[in-house]
């Protein structure tokens, strides 16, 4: 069993073959050795940790990506931003905890999680138009109109659907 | 790909503000969309279509750096599925890269949506010629009665899409940008069955064109040439330089099937070189297409003293070349014209001074349909110009 720590103090006790579909805690382990010791994880929250857990238990025994994977993954643009539907049922959050989720993903080195938060946010924005993406995100316009009309203008061709 | 608080926090304060308050709470709750860390905005990049990236920018400012950073591009450009050109490999400039990715996706749509992307405008007013631009070049055709508008998006290197024209009617376009883009054929007088005092757009959809080849790489150079036959039949001749190596030659016919025109290409020549990079220029006279290539180089800057001429015989299709040395002697425009002193046997002769390359084209055989009498001030003129 691997005691974890999070931000808010949180103590959580799990299953070292869950915890280690994180490669950072991985490498972490096979660094230290067995130990009682608890993994302080500053940058997670407790609710944060508690999804992830979720997701690592759900995909438990499940094989890593290995290095080499990954490499051609990223090779190819055209991505399939297919979701399975566990994952997508999984990853239906308010966008906070989206946003959580991908930065823990990220921190905690699991590739798997990363890329289920990335699709997601990638099929968010999808086909949106501007102002749609605005209301989606909550992000404040900040063009002055002529400013806005002249972007506009630059890359007409790829405005309307 | 870690993230350190302090990472996280310059994400929230682009600007540089100080945070009254830095409690890691605190930050993690405002953490959105726009203060996403880049990698991981590249990481959600990676699975949005340019189209999608470039509609980014309109969102807000914060974004609109983002999408137009160098580092984005080289990221787009390294996990494109298009086909990495020799040329792009060797460039260094993120604004060359994005105007790269940018018009092939412009092509994609335009090919795959219609003329979204590519404006046509047609001037229904009778003209004496049509006058076709494409991006910055225009192409006056005289003898047809309309005037219209295309505008083909220029490829990355400011250059034309190539294309070419045959008998004012028939619009031959390929892409560098995508690689399998077929050679693809629009009948520009498709609508002609309109009023022509009707103004009717002129719809350049995919699904309006006829696929003439097809490649499985990418097509560099594409041109069409056309003439007249010594028996006065029309000809026209499709030139393109495939995947740097083949160059490739192709006889443009129509015919009727049913009531709607068909039209087919047929290779008629295929020349294999390692060092293609580009056509420079290319004519054809009743009897010969003069083809000057660059060799060496990129397609973007040929090797100097790269070019080369092939001359190729569309009788027989045999052909000659015309090596570097040769056509330093031609250097300025050479205007020559093939003379028929007697049935079946043809030569060459100049009107100005015999030139070293004009010895090649005496090594022309015959017409073998040659119907012209012995008359040999019968002059076949206008054989090959060449602008040098």
């Amino acid at each position: 069993m691997v005691h974890l720590v999070t931000s808010d103090n949180v103590e959580f006790v799990v299953e070292k073959e869950v915890v280690e579909r994180s490669v950072l805690i991985k490498n972490m382990l096979e660094d230290v050795g067995e130990s009682d010791q608890s993994i302080p994880l500053a940058n997670v929250s407790s609710a944060v940790l508690r999804k992830v857990i979720e997701y690592c238990e759900h995909h438990r025994g499940e094989p890593l990506p290995s290095g080499d994977a990954d490499q051609n993954q990223d090779e190819t643009r055209k991505r399939t931003t297919d979701i399975s539907e566990w994952d997508q049922k999984f990853i239906t959050v308010d966008q906070e905890m989206l946003f959580e989720i991908i930065l823990a993903a990220n921190y905690l080195d699991i590739k798997s999680l990363l890329d289920v938060g990335c699709k997601t946010v990638a099929n968010m924005i999808k086909g949106k138009t501007p102002d749609e993406i605005r209301r989606l995100f909550n992000i404040v316009n900040d063009f002055t109109p002529e400013e806005e009309a002249q972007i506009k203008k630059e890359n007409e061709w790829a405005e309307d659907r | 790909m870690h993230i350190s608080i302090s990472s996280v926090r310059k994400a929230f304060r682009p600007s540089g503000r100080q945070l009254s308050c830095s409690s890691f709470e605190m930050i993690q709750a405002v953490i959105s969309f726009e203060t996403l860390p880049d990698d991981l905005l590249y990481h959600i990049f990676g699975y949005l279509s340019i189209t999608d990236i470039v509609r980014l920018q309109r969102v807000s400012k914060t974004l609109r750096s983002t999408v137009l950073r160098d580092a984005t591009w080289f990221y787009i450009y390294r996990t494109s599925s298009r086909p990495r050109i020799p040329a792009l490999l060797s460039t260094d400039s993120a604004t060359y890269l994005q105007s790269w990715l940018t018009s092939s996706e412009k092509f994609d749509r335009w090919c795959s949506n219609g003329p979204r992307d590519g404006k046509m405008v047609m001037d229904s007013k009778r003209y004496n010629a049509r006058t076709l631009n494409f991006g910055n070049k225009e192409l006056p055709l005289p003898g047809v009665a309309r005037r219209r508008t295309v505008e083909l998006y220029p490829d990355a290197t400011g250059n034309h899409t190539p294309y070419g024209l045959v008998f004012s009617r028939w619009l031959i376009v390929t892409s560098i940008c995508s690689s399998e883009a077929p050679v693809r054929c629009f009948d520009l007088d498709a609508d002609k069955g309109n009023d022509p005092a009707e103004e009717a757009p002129l719809q350049l959809y995919a699904k309006h064109s006829t696929v003439l080849y097809t490649t499985s790489g990418m097509i560099f150079d594409l041109r069409c040439v056309q003439s007249t036959r010594t028996n006065g039949e029309r000809v026209a001749f499709v030139i393109l330089v495939e995947n740097f190596f083949a160059l490739k030659v192709f006889q443009f016919h129509v015919s009727s099937k049913g009531s709607q025109p068909h039209v087919v290409l047929q290779e008629v020549f295929t020349r294999h070189d390692m060092h293609l990079s580009s056509l420079r220029e290319v004519s054809l006279g009743p009897r010969l297409i003069a083809i000057k290539y660059a060799r060496g180089g990129t397609f973007r800057s040929p090797g100097p003293k790269s070019d080369h001429i092939l001359c190729l015989d569309i009788e027989r299709f045999t052909t000659f070349t015309v090596t570097h040395d040769s056509l330093r002697i031609l250097l300025r425009r050479v205007q020559s014209s093939l003379c028929c002193r007697a049935p079946h046997t043809c030569c060459c002769c100049a009107r100005h001074r015999p030139t070293h390359w004009l010895k090649h084209m005496k090594s022309l055989p015959p017409y073998p349909t040659c119907t012209m009498n012995t008359n040999c001030r019968a002059r076949l003129t206008i054989l090959i110009q060449i602008h040098l």
